[in-house]
């Protein structure tokens, strides 16, 4: 196909230079922020990054930057003179929109580019590593979502001839689902009770009796849902495992067919003034109001109290909405009316639904397959497992004993729903035994393995090598929890788009610890002796027990010490952008008089 | 030739501002269309220009139909009455992007004519005053060479001796490449000069169209003065679109001059004068016989 039966390169240079000055700014300016953002988190987070720790910040810019750049380029139709000079040049209404939906693109492709790129150097040279399939990822997402931004703010401009409108229309198009879905999960998650059948003779009914029959209990669990504003924004940024990116391609098909039309058939008469088609003006004031009245009626359901503030907050949207949209109040009393009847349905639903919920018990049976979060006491950490074994499933929801609070387990269901559990240590114990031996079953190889770290205050980050990565799959299957740990390797792998950690217990593996020092140790002495302006502020040394030395100390210390004594290491970690290998003997005989360093 | 057939156009569903409105513009004039404010003036030449779409009805250009035809917008050029410049723009800028969309754009011409009138083209247009601006944006117009031209409020801003600068370019524009402008004004005196046709547009549709001299010609002011005592019966065989008596002495403004001369030759009078009209007269007395009038306000 001919594609210049679809766009003037002209036109789309001439787009370009126009707003030349904007766009170099906003391509310097998001990945400088966006880079600099994460570098300056980055003593607070892991070195090894996930996709959601880079898209914080171009989450954000999400819904500002495709906003300028359609504005940048379908923004003359929102002004009469603009529409004069652009329509009046030989140029079809078809090849002004494909041009510009390219142009788009183009600065999408580039701005993304730019901070794959950023993020890319960001790992080369600094000691943070991002995975090149979370870099894959992140260009891919967030590609086809500013894509997605960037289409919906173009059909919102094709659909209106003046700012508010536009404003309005992007808000209505972008959060209109996510929004109604945040309604609905509200009146859901505050009312709806739900129920875990049990009609097995072990069941203890401490929970809730609902059966006829003396054998059926039923155990609640709760709906799990974080209920403030942020869950509207994770709607698009963090639902991004649980949303397919076909689903958004298909959109951005039906946005971008959608936003042709209105373009062709856009009335270029109208532009700079407000709406005018009477139903459709009532239709979005309706559309706009239906949030407002949801959060009042949040309030006025949490206190009585509320419920004078509440209709004020409603009766000034109203009239602010006409003052907005068509910069007048619109017949007061026509307004009032309205407003009355407007809201008396709203409100009515709005209890309608509440009651539904909350006398809608809903019963689910024991799940095949639930996600237990629990404690790590070894490691420190909260673990979430799947866990699809139907036995150990029945015992934690059957043996729920709240007095044993040191068992504490936390059950997700559907990932929509949760429960805290308190079982007994005989339990625990079978449940903690089935994850080692789940984890044991994860299949860990040198092909899928992309990064480990050293870890324990700090972290080091080990070159990875075929022999050493064989070394430490081998040793995988010896993993065992310990009461005892000083120093980890997180083994790390990527799968569905998410970054996987393993923990490995070295300390346990007197070979595995060896060799790992000796690994490291090496890399170490290769970089010492090649780099000659080697600044640590802040030492610490790791593995048998902490020293803190300054530069002097240290660099004095490694001047008299030369390599060639060391027989045994201990692995150094610094503050800053190094790490050493140092003899333990010699640290021993520096710095035991301290009474700080222990073998 | 530019043919206008049976357009209408509406806004907000009121009353049309054009409403079944036909007219055929020859090849190689210049027409001026005149109008009230409001009268739908700027809104045709809109829809000529394929930038609002009639609500009925069809504008061909040689015979195509021009809305959104880009082959037949290649040969037309539109310059607006409110004006608008990429910002940051300089006239360099400006006629680049005309180059870039117009196959026979004069480069050299914009050089040579800003160089006449003083005009920076390295200078942001912004920063030009408004009848600078109107002047870059002619001079664009012309360089683009095609055959239709279309000036909204044409010489708005520029001062007397560029304006009348621009219209000897106007006038050799279309000698030298056969080109049809359309313009608009209120100033009827500066369309008397360079018009070869008038249309006038009121009440929604072209009340008349007519070349000017013919139009001149057959409206003119008579004064007579008749021997025997008269009133406006007297005149009612002719055409009157004004009549007016102080004393003895009637004023009168007549169509069809030839025939109203043969008439009132014929009257035995003590004095009678034929006196030519200007357009700006003939658009006066038009209007007023429309019920277009303002005398009384003041």
């Amino acid at each position: 196909m001919n594609l210049k039966m679809l766009f003037n390169f002209n036109f789309l240079y001439q787009n370009f230079k126009k707003s030349k000055v904007l766009l170099i700014f906003l391509c310097c300016i998001i990945p400088f922020i966006n880079i600099w953002m994460i570098y300056l988190n980055l003593f607070k987070n892991n070195y090894v990054l996930d996709f959601i720790e880079i898209s914080k910040i171009t989450s954000i810019i999400a819904f500002i930057f495709p906003l300028i750049l359609s504005y940048i380029l379908f923004g003359f139709l929102l002004k009469k003179n603009v529409i004069d000079f652009v329509i009046s040049k030989p140029i079809s209404r078809k090849k002004i929109f494909f041009t510009n939906v390219l142009g788009g693109f183009i600065i999408i492709i580039f701005i993304i580019l730019l901070n794959t790129l950023g993020l890319y150097l960001l790992s080369l040279f600094t000691k943070i590593f991002i995975p090149f399939e979370v870099l894959l990822d992140y260009f891919v997402y967030w590609l086809i979502t500013y894509f997605f931004v960037f289409l919906v703010s173009s059909l919102a401009l094709c659909l209106s001839h003046n700012w508010s409108s536009f404003i309005l229309v992007y808000l209505i198009i972008l959060l209109i689902y996510p929004c109604i879905t945040l309604i609905n999960y509200n009146f859901k998650y505050r009312n709806e009770k739900v129920l875990i059948r049990c009609n097995d003779s072990s069941c203890m009914p401490n929970e809730v009796n609902l059966g006829n029959n003396d054998n059926e209990y039923y155990y609640e669990i709760k709906h799990y849902y974080s209920n403030n504003l942020n869950s509207l924004i994770n709607y698009y940024v963090y639902g991004y495992k649980n949303q397919s990116l076909l689903k958004t391609i298909c959109l951005n098909v039906i946005y971008l067919i959608l936003s042709y039309y209105a373009f062709k058939n856009h009335k270029m008469e109208y532009s700079e003034s407000s709406i005018q088609n009477v139903y459709a003006y009532k239709l979005l004031k309706f559309i706009t109001y239906l949030p407002i009245s949801f959060i009042c009626f949040m309030m006025f359901m949490d206190s009585i109290s509320f419920l004078m503030i509440s209709i004020i907050i409603c009766l000034g949207y109203y009239f602010v909405f006409d003052l907005i949209m068509k910069k007048e109040f619109i017949n007061p009393i026509k307004t009032l009316f309205e407003f009355m009847v407007v809201s008396v349905v709203i409100f009515c639903s709005y209890f309608a639904i509440n009651y539904y919920y909350k006398n809608n018990n809903k019963i689910i049976d024991i799940p095949s397959e639930i996600i237990i979060e629990y404690y790590d006491n070894i490691l420190n950490v909260s673990s979430k497992v799947l866990l699809n074994n139907q036995d150990i499933i029945k015992k934690i929801i059957k043996d729920n004993n709240v007095s044993d609070s040191q068992n504490n387990v936390v059950v997700y269901i559907d990932n929509n729903y949760y429960k805290n559990y308190y079982i007994n240590n005989y339990t625990f114990q079978e449940l903690k035994k089935y994850i080692n031996n789940n984890k044991l079953n994860e299949k860990v190889t040198n092909k899928n393995i992309i990064f480990i770290t050293a870890d324990s205050n700090n972290y080091i980050n080990i070159p990875l090598n075929d022999n050493f990565l064989n070394n430490v799959i081998s040793h995988i299957d010896t993993y065992k929890e310990d009461s005892y740990t000083s120093f980890y390797l997180n083994v790390y792998k990527y799968e569905n788009h998410s970054l996987k950690k393993m923990t490995i217990n070295v300390g346990k593996n007197k070979d595995l610890l060896n060799y790992v020092k000796k690994y490291v140790n090496e890399d170490f002495v290769t970089n010492f002796n090649n780099d000659n302006d080697i600044f640590c502020s802040n030492i610490k040394i790791e593995f048998l027990d902490y020293i803190n030395g300054n530069k002097s100390n240290f660099l004095t210390f490694l001047d008299n010490h030369k390599y060639d004594k060391i027989q045994d290491y201990a692995i150094i970690f610094s503050s800053g952008s190094c790490n050493y290998i140092i003899d333990s003997k010699i640290l021993l005989k520096e710095y035991g008089d301290y009474g700080v360093f222990k073998e | 030739m530019i043919e206008i057939k049976n357009i209408s156009k509406s806004f907000n569903g009121k009353k049309d501002v054009l409403m079944n409105l036909s007219c055929n513009i020859p090849d190689n004039i210049i027409y001026g269309l005149v109008g009230t404010n409001g009268s739908g003036k700027s809104t045709l030449l809109r829809i000529i220009t394929s930038i609002y779409k009639p609500d009925n009805g069809k504008v061909l250009v040689d015979n195509v139909n021009v809305y959104d035809n880009e082959k037949i917008k290649k040969e037309m050029v539109f310059v607006p009455d409110d004006l608008y410049f990429y910002s940051g723009y300089t006239l360099k800028d400006l006629a680049s992007f005309y180059k870039s969309m117009y196959n026979n754009f004069d480069m050299s011409f914009v050089y040579e004519l800003a160089n006449n009138l003083k005009l920076d083209i390295n200078k942001n247009i912004s920063s030009f005053s408004k009848g600078m601006k109107r002047q870059c944006a002619i001079i664009c117009a012309l360089a683009t060479n095609v055959k239709y031209m279309f000036f909204d409020e044409t010489f708005d801003g520029i001062d007397p001796i560029i304006r009348n600068y621009f219209k000897k370019l106007i006038i050799n524009q279309m000698a030298k490449q056969d080109t049809t402008i359309i313009m608009t004004s209120h100033n009827l005196r500066e369309l008397e000069d360079i018009c070869d046709n008038l249309g006038l547009i009121h009440d929604s549709k072209i009340f008349f169209e007519s070349d000017i001299n013919s139009l001149k010609s057959d409206i003119c002011k008579v004064q007579i003065s008749l021997k025997n005592e008269f009133d406006k019966d007297a005149f009612s065989k002719l055409n009157i679109l004004s009549y007016k008596k102080v004393g003895k002495v009637i004023t009168l403004i007549v169509k069809d001059s030839k025939k109203a001369k043969k008439y009132l030759n014929s009257l035995d009078s003590i004095f009678i004068e034929f006196l030519p009209l200007t357009l700006e007269e003939i658009f006066i007395y038009q209007m007023e016989a429309l019920g277009y009038e303002f005398k009384n306000v003041i």
